[in-house]
């Protein structure tokens, strides 16, 4: 497994350097002179220069580059144009609140989305299996800022029961940091949940018309034990191969969210420093994102591993 | 659906006739795939709807009327009226044009660009395919909503631009699912007969891959526009997709969320507007891959 594991670590490297390398082609996109863009059309010529100076745009594109991977590597990802602030610093200060809602919303997913899939497997064909693929088609297609917004709307404004906008931090409170972030990561998660469902069902009605499932029935094993064990074992591919795309689906989408709730996180600030042409900072969360989505597909790539001990890549 | 075209063509049969069958066929279908059909129903008569706009409105989407603000339903105004007076009926209507319209520039722009390379790396294989494939899968482990927005940081706000982005970040599933389609189709018997008469490579994927490889392009496409279509409520909504005056359901659905103090109603009307219209566009991905697909369509 440790060799294993290093070997698939080795194939992140190119996967990692391209993709910083797309981050920081973005900045070429800019039309025209980037500097400009960035200062306005009246800025001073010491106030360009500076800029050219801070993005190292006097430099060749490769230059350019190689300069800012150096830095990256080293952990660092330059400074705002802003408020000339660290990114690294920004980007580490609002990170909890966004990882609070995508993992409040992983384990919603979870919570909701396997025992539903579960059970419409189980009675497949019949009533409750068609209410449950009904309820996830709609899931699946529900906008989740216009779902957030909706859950603020009664549980926020006609009910009173939960805060409407904000976050606390775990470690301060956890009790107000639970009840910010679950409205939030119920909108987030719900599309998650429906999804999972869907992916669930589909796989494990496949097992269950399997011989060794029927031999496990015929050994006169709990119906239970056969679905939770058994059964979602050997659907465990599909399974993991869906939570980690809802992990690159929910980092993208709470951005929406995090407006929706007004939650100071990543989302936030990429959406506020795009308006206010802080393409550093724009650069610093996409990668940051980037490596995080990378990470979660390396580890959903070892759990294959481990529901399925005969892969071997 | 082949099935009726089938009877189209039937010797013998006059036009009516061979009209009147596809119609009941169609009928029969529609009794068995009720979900299907009503989506179909319900997208025809959005587009009819889109494409008649100023024929069923009768304010104009930007007219403001400070006098009548936050109005509840009534005749005038079937969703009532915004914080600025304007009628959120005609604002729903003209939005959806923009909506749509923008959904369909990205699934374009996701096709123009994702067929091609998909064909490329499909056919030619080797290196080149390697190193194209490394890039798609980069490319898909970015967020889309994400790059999406890094782009028109780049590019500027505006619809135009943020479903141009979006279309680049949905162009990857095109490749893929295209390569794997080739690669698949690349090896039969046809292509195989083509290649021996003498045909040149361009022949070969214009005339038998590309036309026997692009089904599931159709279903992607269906599904890719309820992806497109939230891409392009959720950045219009941030304010980084259509700017004012115009709008389009994200930026009417965030105008009334800021008004939800006020009438919490008014964001039903372009949320239930987005939502019915992905989960249409989803049921007509799902009933075009069903219908499409070779296996499942001769066990039926």
């Amino acid at each position: 497994m440790g060799r294993f594991i290093l070997r698939r670590l080795v194939t992140l490297v190119p996967t990692m350097l391209l993709a910083s390398f797309v981050v920081f082609a973005l900045l070429q996109l800019i039309p025209g002179d980037p500097a400009v863009v960035i200062a306005g059309e009246y800025a001073t010529p010491e106030r360009l220069d500076a800029i050219r100076e801070q993005l190292g745009l006097n430099e060749s594109f490769f230059a350019q580059y190689i300069h800012w991977l150096v830095g990256v590597l080293q952990g660092d990802l330059g400074t705002s144009l802003l408020n000339q602030g660290e990114i690294v610093e920004q980007i580490t200060r609002r990170m909890p609140a966004t990882l609070t809602i995508v993992v409040g919303a992983l384990i919603f997913s979870l919570v909701i989305g396997l025992p539903l899939g579960v059970a419409a497997a189980r009675r497949a064909e019949r009533l409750s299996d068609s209410v449950i693929t009904g309820i996830s088609t709609l899931g699946v297609a529900m906008p989740n800022f216009w779902l957030g917004m909706l859950l603020v709307a009664v549980f926020s404004l006609k009910l009173d029961w939960l805060p409407a906008t904000g976050s606390v931090g775990i470690t301060e409170n956890p009790w107000q940091a639970v009840q910010h972030a679950l409205l939030p990561s119920i909108a987030l998660g719900a599309v998650g949940a429906a999804e999972l469902a869907r992916q669930t069902r589909s796989a494990l009605i496949g097992v269950l018309n399997s011989d060794f499932i029927r031999t496990h029935r015929a050994k006169g094993l709990s119906e239970n034990r056969i679905m939770w064990v058994h059964g979602l074992r050997s659907a465990g591919i599909p399974i993991a191969t869906t939570f980690g795309l809802l992990v690159n689906r929910f980092l993208g989408a709470t951005v929406v969210i995090e407006a929706v709730f007004g939650i100071p996180g990543l989302g936030s600030l990429i959406v506020a420093s795009t308006f206010n042409l802080d393409f550093p900072v724009v650069q610093g969360v996409v990668l940051v994102m980037v490596v995080i989505v990378v990470f979660v597909n390396f580890l959903v790539d070892l759990s294959y591993r481990l529901i399925d001990p005969r892969i071997r890549t | 659906m082949t099935t009726t075209v089938n009877a189209a063509r039937q010797p013998g049969l006059s036009n009516e006739a061979a009209q009147a069958s596809r119609l009941r066929k169609f009928l029969q279908w529609a009794r068995r795939e009720p979900a299907a059909a009503a989506a179909i129903a319900f997208l025809a008569l959005l587009g009819a709807m889109l494409a008649l706009a100023p024929l069923i409105t009768w304010h104009l989407p930007e007219t403001q009327d400070f006098v009548n603000t936050l109005q509840g339903p009534s005749w005038n105004h079937p969703f009532g009226t915004d914080d600025l007076g304007r009628d959120m009926w005609a604002r729903v209507i003209f939005g959806g044009r923009v909506s749509i319209s923008a959904a369909f520039l990205a699934v374009i722009v996701a096709t123009v660009l994702g067929v091609p390379i998909g064909v490329l790396t499909g056919y030619l294989g080797g290196k080149f395919d390697d190193i194209a494939m490394r890039v798609v899968d980069t490319l898909m482990s970015f967020p889309a909503i994400i790059l999406a927005i890094a782009v028109t940081a780049a590019l500027g706000p505006g619809v135009n631009n943020a479903m141009i982005a979006v279309g680049i970040v949905l162009a990857p599933i095109y490749a893929r699912l295209m390569r794997g389609q080739v690669m698949s189709v690349k090896g039969d018997l046809y292509v195989e007969a083509a290649r021996s008469y003498g045909a040149r490579h361009r022949e070969v994927v214009l005339r038998h891959i590309i036309p026997n490889s692009i089904q599931p392009v159709i279903v992607q496409s269906a599904l890719t526009l309820a992806v497109a279509l939230i891409a392009e409520a959720s950045l219009s909504f941030l304010g980084l997709g259509v700017q004012p005056p115009q709008s389009s359901w994200g930026s009417v659905l965030g105008r009334a969320y800021r008004n939800m103090y006020h009438d919490a109603t008014q964001m039903l009307y372009p949320g239930g507007a987005i939502l019915l219209t992905v989960l249409c566009f989803n049921t007509l991905g799902d009933t075009l891959r069903v219908l499409l697909d070779p296996i499942t369509r001769r066990s039926r």
